[in-house]
């Protein structure tokens, strides 16, 4: 890339998803008119023209990495035309999931961090939409299923503990914002676990008990001495506020009875521990600065 | 060279610019995830307050002018606050009462305006002036973002709410554009920035998620009114973007009466412990009509008779369903759909059904999803 290249990857990349969309938005506006047969060629000549380009087009890394993306979500594309034409009626994390499955050779031969980041969330999706279909009984938007956040926490924080592995023994070059997804990624879980847990203590959230302390322990640890990352101790900082904060509501607020004073009690203890948070990050910040 | 020095500093110092006498090492800048942070906390903390000025003082919140005057009185002592205080636990502190005192306010005005384009003018002026005024950094980004979030209300309460956006990104570029124009104002002009940055963030979030904070209907008044599309185009320059869904066009939900059929089937057998999410069979006869008729749901290996089928279902959150639960049609076409009364299903040997077409109630053809 010469020096207009942001210029010229960010054509390339709108060029790109432009492309892509408008093969998805040719089909679904011309659904009538189209037969079976020109809609599934449609969208597979697209996709075979985007594996062309990347296998023997140009040879520069980023037009490879456009053109895999673009065949990633063309293959999408035409899975959901599958399902709309044979309206057979598959579950919705099956199309994620096979999804997942179909584009992970090329997400592996791109190289390519935000391809990985977008594999990722298709796995968390389908995850998700697993749970919903076959999940528990409660139907709390956020205990949406028993199981889901577990199993949402031990994937993403498998991937941040692969990314990070990657980094420090493999000289895998991934950046620093996409491991910071990960961890947060994996941090929301097992925070909303732990907030499940003290508004509901059943034998089911137990574990969380054991596991955030150890998620904390070791966020601290990575973050704090070795890989210092100070946003992700803040993000630390504000699970932790959270979880307390819910602990101290739930113990004076449910369980005493409604009293002014106990309103006042949070409200300064949240006002001292988000004043600790600051002023103990600002001292960090001066020690490591990033 | 070493002359222009002195000049410069010189400058500098007249500009309003603190330049270190002596080597000493300024401490870094503070980082804007520590602000989040800050806010959030303040966020929270102001809303425990508020509750606890509730309870205690239940009488003054409840009189609107009560309310409003104790609210700009927390506004005073925050201000002062902030100006008092270098620390940042006083920051804190001052932060959270000015939220507390916001909410009082816009309580108050609630009280008077209803919820009507009214309120959200005063409240982008309230927040206006906060971001203008208020000596912390935090607070002013805060003020800018609210202040944003207020105009959007404002004018979609006026049915124009596409211009908020582009009044927005309007105001964000003048001042990125003049960042370094008032020296000792840099760090203002970054945080307003910022605020509006993320008002602006939200404001398209909600328009393209439909609104989902508005409750009410904006009723199209005026000559403006039937202006803003074309304004909120010429500002912001993007094509509205249509709330269907992404994928395709329209479809129906179907909804079958086998479905029922099977549901009250097997409601009517089933213990709690029943999972709300099972695959099974249901055995159906075909009448003369080639129309099935629900017998039974089957149970582990049973013959059929002549005219009996077995019939894959799928139970998902206790909504039974037949191969699919949706029939998709290009955008527009639905009138040709809406007297579907019967769905044709192809059956493989296994009993996976396959829905090829709707028909109306005299079994003519509307539609095929497979051609």
């Amino acid at each position: 890339m010469r020096g207009g290249g942001v210029i010229d990857r960010l054509l390339l990349w709108l060029g790109g998803l432009a492309l892509t969309f408008a093969v998805l938005f040719f089909v679904a506006y011309n659904w009538a008119e189209l037969g079976r047969w020109p809609r599934f060629g449609l969208v597979q000549a697209a996709l075979v023209l985007a594996v062309g380009v990347a296998v023997w087009g140009n040879t520069q890394r980023w037009v490879a990495r456009a053109a895999l993306t673009a065949a990633s979500l063309l293959v999408g594309v035409l899975l959901a035309l599958l399902g709309q034409v044979y309206q057979s009626g598959a579950d919705p994390w099956q199309l994620f999931f096979v999804w997942a499955m179909l584009v992970l050779p090329w997400v592996l031969v791109s190289r390519f961090e935000l391809l990985w980041l977008a594999w990722l969330a298709l796995l968390n999706t389908a995850l998700w939409l697993y749970f919903r279909t076959w999940g528990g009984a409660l139907d709390v938007w956020f205990v949406s299923s028993d199981a889901t956040f577990w199993w949402l926490f031990v994937l993403n924080t498998t991937a941040l503990v692969v990314g990070e592995w990657g980094v420090r023994r493999r000289r895998w070059r991934v950046s620093r914002w996409t491991l910071r997804i990960l961890a947060l990624s994996s941090g929301v879980p097992i925070t909303l676990l732990m907030m499940t847990l003290i508004v509901d203590a059943t034998a089911f959230y137990m574990p969380a008990l054991g596991v955030y302390p150890l998620w904390l322990a070791a966020l601290y640890g990575g973050y704090r001495y070795w890989r210092p990352d100070l946003l992700l101790v803040a993000g630390g900082c504000v699970s932790l506020i959270c979880v307390v904060t819910l602990g101290l509501a739930r113990r004076l607020l449910w369980q005493g009875d409604w009293q002014s004073g106990s309103l006042l009690m949070l409200a300064l203890a949240v006002l001292v521990m988000g004043a600790g948070a600051v002023v103990w990050l600002k001292r960090l910040n001066t020690e490591t600065p990033s | 060279m070493t002359h222009k020095v002195p000049s410069l500093r010189a400058r500098l110092h007249q500009a309003g610019i603190a330049v270190n006498e002596n080597d000493t090492q300024a401490s870094p800048p503070i980082p804007w995830f520590v602000r989040v942070l800050q806010a959030f906390s303040g966020w929270l903390a102001a809303i425990f307050l508020l509750g606890f000025i509730a309870m205690v003082a239940a009488s003054v919140v409840e009189s609107t002018l009560g309310s409003l005057s104790l609210g700009a009185m927390m506004l005073l002592a925050a201000f002062g606050l902030f100006r008092v205080t270098r620390s940042d636990v006083g920051e804190h502190l001052a932060l959270a009462v000015s939220l507390a005192g916001q909410l009082l306010v816009a309580w108050g005005l609630v009280n008077v305006w209803e919820t009507s384009a009214y309120l959200w003018w005063v409240l982008l002026g309230l927040q206006g002036v906060l971001a203008l005024v208020m000596p912390s950094h935090t607070h002013r980004g805060f003020s800018a973002f609210a202040a944003s979030v207020a105009l959007y209300m404002a004018l979609a309460m006026s049915a124009m709410g596409s211009v908020a956006s582009g009044v927005v990104l309007l105001a964000l570029t003048a001042l990125w554009l003049n960042e370094f124009r008032w020296p000792t104002r840099i760090p203002h002009v970054q945080a307003w920035g910022y605020g509006l940055l993320v008002g602006l963030l939200v404001i398209q979030g909600m328009a393209h998620t439909g609104g989902s904070l508005l409750y009410f209907d904006a009723q199209a008044t005026g000559i403006w009114a039937a202006l803003t599309p074309w304004l909120g185009v010429a500002l912001v320059a993007l094509a509205p973007v249509d709330p269907r869904s992404l994928m395709q066009g329209d479809y129906m939900a179907l909804n079958f009466a086998l479905s029922n059929e099977i549901r009250r089937a097997l409601q009517s057998r089933r213990d709690d412990g029943a999972p709300r999410s099972r695959d099974g069979y249901a055995i159906v006869r075909l009448d003369e009509q080639r129309v099935a008729q629900f017998q039974r749901l089957a149970e582990g290996e049973s013959t059929l008779d002549h005219d009996e089928r077995r019939l894959h279902y799928r139970l998902r959150n206790d909504q039974v369903r037949l191969a699919t639960d949706a029939f998709f049609f290009q955008e527009g076409h639905a009138e040709r759909y809406e007297p579907a009364r019967y769905g044709r299903f192809r059956i493989n040997e296994d009993g996976e059904p396959l829905l090829v077409s709707l028909h109306d109630s005299e079994l003519d053809l509307l539609g095929a999803s497979v051609r």
